[in-house]
C-alpha cells in the first residue's frame, strides 16, 4: 500500500560522517550566534539574516540534503545534546568584556521559562493569557518581600513566587470558568491593569519607587554578585546568573516537553481545538483548563522571581501590559504548543530589539516589521505544532511506520 | 434483522423538551432504546433530531422532561458526566482535531480511563509508557475493525485523510470511551453512496464487535435506515409522529406528509 507519502530520501552517511555532519552544524549555529552577539556593528544582523534566508532556500531546494541532516540528528541525538551542552558551557566565558550582552542572554533565558509557561496555556490550551507580565510581577514582587521583609533565602523566594503566581491565578479563574470563548483574554487584560495600578498605589510594594536591595541569589556562602576570576581573567558576576538561569531553562525544557509528550498534552490540544468534542469524549475541561493555567503560571512566575533576585530593583513599569504582548508574540511567533519554537522565539524576541539599537529611532518600526513579515510567511510560527510521536514512550520509535500491533 | 436484542430497555426519554424562546424545538418526546439494538431517529431538517443528541450528551439541558440511562436519570449531568457513564457519540459536521494525529484523536475517548496524569508526565515516566503502550494497541484495534489501511496512516495528522476516513476515526474515538449508547449523526453526511454503504458495513462490524451496545443513528438516506435499524422514530416539527419497524413508519400517512407535504397544503 503506497498510504504512507514517501519524505525525500535521505543520504546514508558513515558513523563519523553522521556526527561530523551533527557537530558541524551545533557548531555553526554556536559561531553564528557568538558573531552575532559579539561584533557590535549592525551589518552583522543584516548578514546573519541573508545567510539564513539563503540557507532555508538552498535546503527548500535540495530537501534531500535537509532530510539527510534530520536523519543523522535523529541518529546522533546523544553527541548533537553534548555538543550543545559544550556550547551553553563555553558561551559565557566569550563574553569577557561584555556584561551587558551577558545579561540580555540572561534576561532571554528568564523568559524562555515564562514564555515556556504561557505556551502551556495559550499554545497547548488555548487560553489567551494576556497577564503574563502581571504574573510576572506577582512572582517578582513575592520574591523580593518574602526576601526584604522576612529575610528569606532566594532559593525559597524562588519556590514561594511561582506558587503564590499559581494560587493567585486560581483565584483569577474561578470567575473565569462561567464564561466562555475569548472572556479569559478580557478578564486577564482587566487583571494585568490592576497589578500594576496596585504596585502603583500600595504602601507595602514600595509604590512608584518599587522594592531596592532584593539580596540577590548566593550558594553556600558564595554570593552571585561576584566577579568570576578563571584563567587569570576577570569574567562578568552574570557568569553566575547565566549558570542558574540555563539550569532553571533546562529544567523546564524537560518538563514542558514531558507534559506535551503525555496524556496531558493529548488532553489541552482537544480541548484547544474543540471542546465540545473533549466534553462529549469524557473530558472535565474547566479542571484541565485550571490545571494549565496555573501550572503555566507557576512558571511565569518562579521567572518574575529570578528576575528580582538577578536585578535586585522591581518597580512597576518592568511589569506592563507590553511585556505580556511580547510574551504572547514569542510563542505565537515561535511556534503554537512546540517547545523548542518557544525557546527559539524567545531568544530572538528579547535580543533582536537590543540588536536594533543600532538603529536606535527606528528599532520598533523594524521589530514591529519582522513580527508581521514572519506571521505572513509562518503562520504558524517558525516551528509550527508537531504530530505528538511519544518518542521514548512507545517502543518501535516512529509512530509513522507503525504496522501491526494490531494483530495483538 | 438481527434480533440481538434482549427486551431490557437502556434507555429511555420522558416528555422531553426542550424551548429556544418561543420556539418549541423538541416538544414532549417519549422514546426508548433496547440493549443491543439499532434504532434509526428520522424527520425532514429541523425535526429537532439532532437537538435530542445534544440534549441526551447533556450539551442542552432540557427545559421539562427527563432521559434516563441504565435505569438513573442523567438530567441535569454535565456532558463528560455521561460520557463516562456510557453515551458518546459522533457529529454531523466532523468534530476531529485535524492538526493531531490519528491516534491522539482516538486516545482522547481514553481520557477518564488513563490514571498517569502531571505527576507521572513529569517524574515517572514508565507508568506514563505502559498505559500510551496499551492505549495505542487498543487504538490500533478499533482502526483495524474499520479499515486495515488507517492501522497504517495513525501516526499521520487526522487533516490528511479522505472524508469516510475521518469519520471512521471520529466512530473510533467514540467507540474508545467504550460506550453502551453510541449516537450517530448523520454519518453518511457528505459521502457517496458507495461510501456509505462501507461506513454502514462497518457500523454492523463495531456492533458486532463490542456486544450488547445500542445505536440510534440519526440518517437522512432511507437505504441506510430500512436495511440497518431495527425500528425507527419518526419527528416533525419537534414531535414523535411515528414509531415501529421501517415498513410500519414509512407507511404511515403522517410521515409521508412530513416529507413529501400535506396533500392540499403546500409547503
Amino acid at each position: 500500500m503506497a498510504t504512507i507519502t514517501m519524505k525525500s530520501t535521505s543520504r546514508k552517511l558513515s558513523p563519523a560522517a553522521g556526527i561530523a555532519v551533527v557537530l558541524g552544524v551545533v557548531g555553526a549555529v554556536f559561531l553564528l550566534f557568538l558573531a552575532l552577539i559579539l561584533i557590535q556593528e549592525g551589518w552583522i544582523l543584516i548578514a546573519e539574516i541573508i545567510l539564513a534566508l539563503a540557507v532555508i532556500y538552498y535546503l527548500k531546494r535540495n530537501p534531500h540534503i535537509e532530510a539527510t541532516i534530520k536523519t543523522q540528528f535523529n541518529l546522533h541525538r546523544g553527541v548533537a545534546i553534548m555538543g550543545a551542552a559544550v556550547a551553553l558551557l563555553i558561551f559565557p566565558f566569550t563574553m569577557y568584556e561584555n556584561a551587558y550582552w551577558l545579561y540580555n542572554v540572561v534576561i532571554a533565558g528568564s523568559f524562555i521559562v515564562a514564555a515556556l509557561g504561557l505556551n502551556l496555556q495559550l499554545g497547548s490550551g488555548g487560553m489567551v493569557n494576556l497577564a503574563g507580565a502581571a504574573f510576572y510581577g506577582v512572582g517578582a514582587y513575592t520574591a523580593g518581600l518574602l526576601a526584604l521583609s522576612w529575610g528569606w533565602p532566594p532559593w525559597l523566594t524562588l519556590l514561594c513566587g511561582g506558587l503564590v503566581t499559581a494560587i493567585s491565578s486560581i483565584f483569577l479563574f474561578i470567575p473565569v470558568m462561567k464564561t466562555r470563548g475569548h472572556y479569559l483574554a478580557l478578564v486577564t487584560i482587566a487583571f494585568q491593569f490592576i497589578v500594576v495600578i496596585l504596585l502603583d498605589n500600595l504602601e507595602f510594594t514600595g509604590g512608584p519607587q518599587g522594592l531596592k536591595n532584593i539580596p540577590l541569589f548566593s550558594l553556600f556562602g558564595y554570593s552571585f554578585n561576584t566577579e568570576v576570576e578563571l584563567f587569570g581573567l576577570t569574567f562578568p558576576t552574570y557568569v553566575n546568573f547565566y549558570f542558574l538561569i540555563l539550569l532553571m531553562s533546562v529544567v523546564t525544557i524537560i518538563v514542558a516537553n514531558r507534559i506535551y509528550q503525555s496524556w496531558v498534552g493529548v488532553t489541552l490540544a482537544t480541548i484547544r481545538d474543540d471542546e465540545i468534542a473533549a466534553k462529549t469524549s469524557g473530558v472535565q475541561i474547566n479542571k484541565w483548563k485550571l490545571i494549565a493555567f496555573s501550572v503555566g503560571n507557576f512558571f511565569i512566575g518562579i521567572s518574575g522571581a529570578f528576575y528580582a533576585h538577578t536585578v535586585g530593583f522591581i518597580s512597576p513599569p518592568n511589569f506592563v501590559f507590553e511585556k505580556s504582548l511580547v510574551m504572547v508574540s514569542i510563542v505565537i511567533l515561535g511556534g503554537m504548543d512546540n517547545v523548542a519554537g518557544v525557546v527559539l522565539g524567545a531568544i530572538l524576541l528579547i535580543l533582536l530589539p537590543e540588536k536594533l539599537r543600532f538603529i536606535s529611532d527606528y528599532r520598533y518600526l523594524i521589530y514591529g516589521l519582522v513580527l508581521i513579515v514572519m506571521l505572513i510567511f509562518r503562520p504558524k510560527g517558525i516551528l509550527p505544532f508537531k504530530v505528538r510521536d511519544y518518542l521514548g514512550l512507545v517502543s518501535g520509535a516512529k509512530l509513522k511506520s507503525t504496522k501491526g500491533g494490531a494483530e495483538v | 434483522m438481527t434480533a440481538t436484542t434482549n427486551g431490557k430497555k437502556i434507555f429511555w426519554t420522558e416528555q422531553l423538551t426542550i424551548k429556544f424562546g418561543g420556539l418549541v424545538a423538541v416538544d414532549g418526546v417519549d422514546m426508548d432504546v433496547q440493549e443491543g439494538e439499532i434504532l434509526g431517529l428520522i424527520g425532514p431538517n429541523g425535526s429537532g433530531k439532532t437537538t435530542i443528541f445534544n440534549m441526551i450528551t447533556g450539551l442542552y439541558i432540557p427545559t421539562t422532561g427527563d432521559f434516563f440511562f441504565d435505569g438513573e436519570s442523567l438530567l441535569g449531568r454535565q456532558p463528560y458526566e455521561i460520557a463516562r457513564r456510557g453515551v458518546t457519540r459522533t457529529f454531523q459536521s466532523s468534530r476531529l482535531c485535524l492538526d493531531l494525529s490519528v491516534l491522539d484523536n482516538i486516545f482522547i475517548g481514553m481520557h477518564y480511563r488513563q490514571r498517569s496524569w502531571l505527576f507521572d508526565a513529569i517524574l515517572r515516566r514508565g507508568r506514563l509508557a505502559t498505559e500510551v503502550t496499551q492505549a495505542k494497541r487498543k487504538a490500533l484495534e478499533l482502526l483495524e475493525i474499520f479499515n486495515p489501511e488507517l492501522v497504517g496512516r495513525a501516526g499521520e495528522p487526522a487533516a490528511a485523510l479522505p472524508q469516510i476516513d475521518r469519520r471512521r476515526v471520529e466512530v473510533c474515538r467514540a467507540m474508545a470511551v467504550e460506550p453502551r449508547l453510541l449516537l450517530l449523526d448523520e454519518p453518511s453526511a457528505g459521502m457517496t453512496p458507495e461510501e456509505t454503504e462501507e461506513l454502514m458495513a462497518d457500523i454492523k462490524k463495531v456492533q458486532q464487535a463490542s456486544t450488547g451496545i445500542s445505536i440510534i443513528i440519526i440518517e437522512h438516506d432511507m437505504k441506510v435506515i430500512s436495511s440497518i435499524t431495527e425500528r425507527v422514530v419518526a419527528l416533525n416539527y419537534g414531535r414523535k409522529i411515528a414509531e415501529g419497524t421501517y415498513q410500519k413508519v414509512a407507511g404511515t400517512e403522517e410521515v409521508r406528509d412530513a416529507y413529501l407535504g400535506k396533500r392540499g397544503h403546500h409547503q
